[in-house]
């Protein structure tokens, strides 16, 4: 494509919301089925395949994509959880009594007023307090009367992930909720606005479009280098939902110990069991990094449950079917961001295909033993 | 050319090799001619440039019988079987594989390892029932047999094919392969029975 007409078409089918896909759990184990960004958007213009996301046209920035993807595969540029917390700060400095946050369309007066509730994330939920609020009121409106409901369930969960995580931290009730009537009609201004104005914010806004978008226009549709999968899937963007969420909680000391359902974690805690092949799969696919297999005499793997975002990729793609989740998950590992050993065994050389494998008791590794036995039965079977 | 005992079991039907897709190309192995003398793998070996100890093609060497003492004729005899990749119509490593770099084409039924997407987990080999797919450690990825896919797009048999020594290999779509095994009445037709429907066919 001409460079005229890539412009063209950034500043036309603009947004703000950027894209790394190599972070998807589409992307990374084509046979997921995650599927909640697209499920989710409110405007339904993303499209999900093997490929990861796209957006397509019709993006109204609203930003619920980026609260819902696990991965952190959705970037903001103009209005990220960063420069939100930002602002709530500045608010809190001025009046540090209950903060409140509404939605565009709840008829209601409050301190932050989001797209979406479903914009909302566990770090802008507890920010308020954990900035210095005394507590904080959500203003919900009745979700199935808006047009743009679809994404309507998701904050019920963001909400109930951050009851957890205030729990933790507080040992009086900080997160209120409250309903509100809707907002059904769109109000006039309170002055008439300018066609000079008008157009002077309009022209602001194409040109900061442009500002954000230009370094980010691929040379091809693939992305402007060729790299093979398997560097694609080590290099792991930083995870800026999860890394705003660790910042926030820099420092904060527990009041008790919190252990959550699997199903209503930011995190999972796994466990691997004998069955392990060491073929790291889990540790290649995972999209945060949160296991690892440090070198060593003996082969390792670690994990820290802070960096881990519940895709569930790796417990999915373990053929041996040795990783599993716990059931339950302690949250406190959040404030202490451990790091654990969580399966070790010794290492020997296969006799045959030189090749490492796991255990001690023989000089032929399990492949390729199982390899042999294999064709022998192939021959016998044809030879019968 | 010898003459082939007649009778096709009955419970070999044409049904076991009725290709997926449109098309299914494969390798007929006639075990009466194979003389073990491995020339398919060399000439597999030297197309495709496999590192050593990889090999695309194996050739097993299997005894049956037990020589008798002297006073009676021994009863041995020694088969060899060339194993190349089955090109399975329901490929057990295409299934296993997490990043979905395996793939069976459209136009011949080739199976393909994606090389660019491969992680080198070896999924792929632990879940073939032929034991098929193999580690490449310096690349660190998983390899097999393509069915010589680059001369085969371009109108030429497999080097393998090529090559035997014997003529015992013989390369061309499932179907009429079937046909000529039938018509020349070959002594049994082979399918190494699995859930995965291996297309290479043995005779006997």
């Amino acid at each position: 494509m001409v460079f005229g007409e890539r412009m063209a078409r950034a500043v036309a089918g603009a947004h703000s919301v950027g894209v790394e896909a190599s972070v998807c759990s589409r992307f990374r184990m084509p046979k997921s089925d995650c599927n909640d960004c697209a499920a989710l958007c409110p405007e339904s213009v993303i499209e999900l395949s093997e490929n990861g996301p796209e957006i397509l046209g019709g993006c109204t920035d609203c930003g619920v994509c980026y609260s819902v993807c696990p991965n952190g595969v959705f970037t903001l540029k103009d209005r990220d959880d960063d420069v939100i917390l930002n602002e709530i700060r500045e608010s809190v400095k001025r009046n540090n009594g209950v903060f409140r946050i509404s939605c565009n369309w709840g008829d209601a007066e409050s301190d932050l007023v989001l797209p979406c509730l479903s914009r909302l994330t566990e770090s802008l939920l507890a920010g308020p307090v954990l900035v210095g609020a005394a507590s904080i009121e959500l203003l919900v409106p009745p979700c199935g009367e808006c047009l743009t409901h679809q994404a309507a369930p998701h904050f019920k969960s963001v909400v109930r992930n951050t009851r957890h995580l205030l729990r933790m931290l507080y040992s009086e009730e900080k997160l209120f909720t409250k309903n509100v009537p809707i907002n059904s009609f769109v109000e006039e201004p309170d002055e008439p606005v300018s066609r000079r104005d008008f157009l002077g914010a309009l022209r602001k806004k194409a040109s900061d479009v442009v500002a954000v978008s230009l370094p980010e226009i691929p040379m091809d549709k693939n992305g402007s280098v060729d790299k093979p999968f398997h560097t694609v899937l080590l290099e792991r963007p930083q995870n800026v939902k999860r890394s705003t969420l660790l910042n926030l909680l820099n420092g904060c000391l527990p009041v008790e110990r919190v252990e959550v359902p699997k199903d209503e974690s930011l995190m999972a805690e796994i466990e691997i069991g004998p069955e392990c092949t060491g073929c790291d799969t889990c540790v290649t696919l995972c999209p945060t990094g949160a296991i690892s297999r440090p070198t060593g005499d003996n082969y390792q793997l670690t994990f820290r449950p802070h960096l881990c975002v519940n895709c569930l990729v790796c417990e999915k793609s373990c053929m041996a079917g040795a990783l599993k989740t716990k059931e339950s998950v302690l949250l406190n590992h959040l404030l202490t961001r451990d790091r654990k050993v969580i399966f070790e065994s010794a290492k020997s050389v296969c006799g045959i295909c030189h090749q490492e494998f796991l255990g001690s008791g023989s000089d032929v590794c399990p492949m390729c033993a199982r390899s042999h036995n294999k064709n022998m039965a192939m021959v016998m079977s044809l030879l019968a | 050319m010898p003459e082939r005992s007649p009778v096709l079991p009955r419970e070999v039907t044409e049904r076991s090799f009725k290709a997926k897709g449109p098309k299914q190309y494969t390798i007929w192995v006639d075990l009466e001619f194979c003389i073990g003398c491995h020339a398919c793998t060399m000439a597999c070996k030297a197309e495709n440039n496999t590192p050593v100890g990889l090999d695309y093609n194996r050739v097993i060497e299997i005894e049956q019988g037990e020589f008798k003492d002297s006073t009676k004729r021994p009863d041995l005899r020694t088969f060899f079987v060339a194993m190349p990749c089955m090109h399975c119509g329901k490929p057990a490593c295409l299934a296993a594989c997490p990043v979905s770099a395996i793939t069976k084409r459209e136009e011949d039924g080739i199976v393909l390892i994606n090389k660019d997407k491969c992680i080198g987990c070896r999924y792929c080999s632990w879940a073939c029932p032929y034991g098929v797919p193999q580690f490449n450690a310096e690349a660190n990825v998983m390899e097999k047999c393509t069915l010589c896919v680059h001369r085969v797009s371009k109108g030429i048999v497999p080097a393998c094919v090529e090559t035997c020594v014997a003529k015992a290999r013989f390369f061309g779509e499932v179907n009429s392969l079937v046909d000529i095994i039938k018509r020349k009445r070959a002594k049994r037709v082979l399918a190494g029975a699995s859930s995965t429907v291996p297309s290479v066919i043995y005779t006997r």
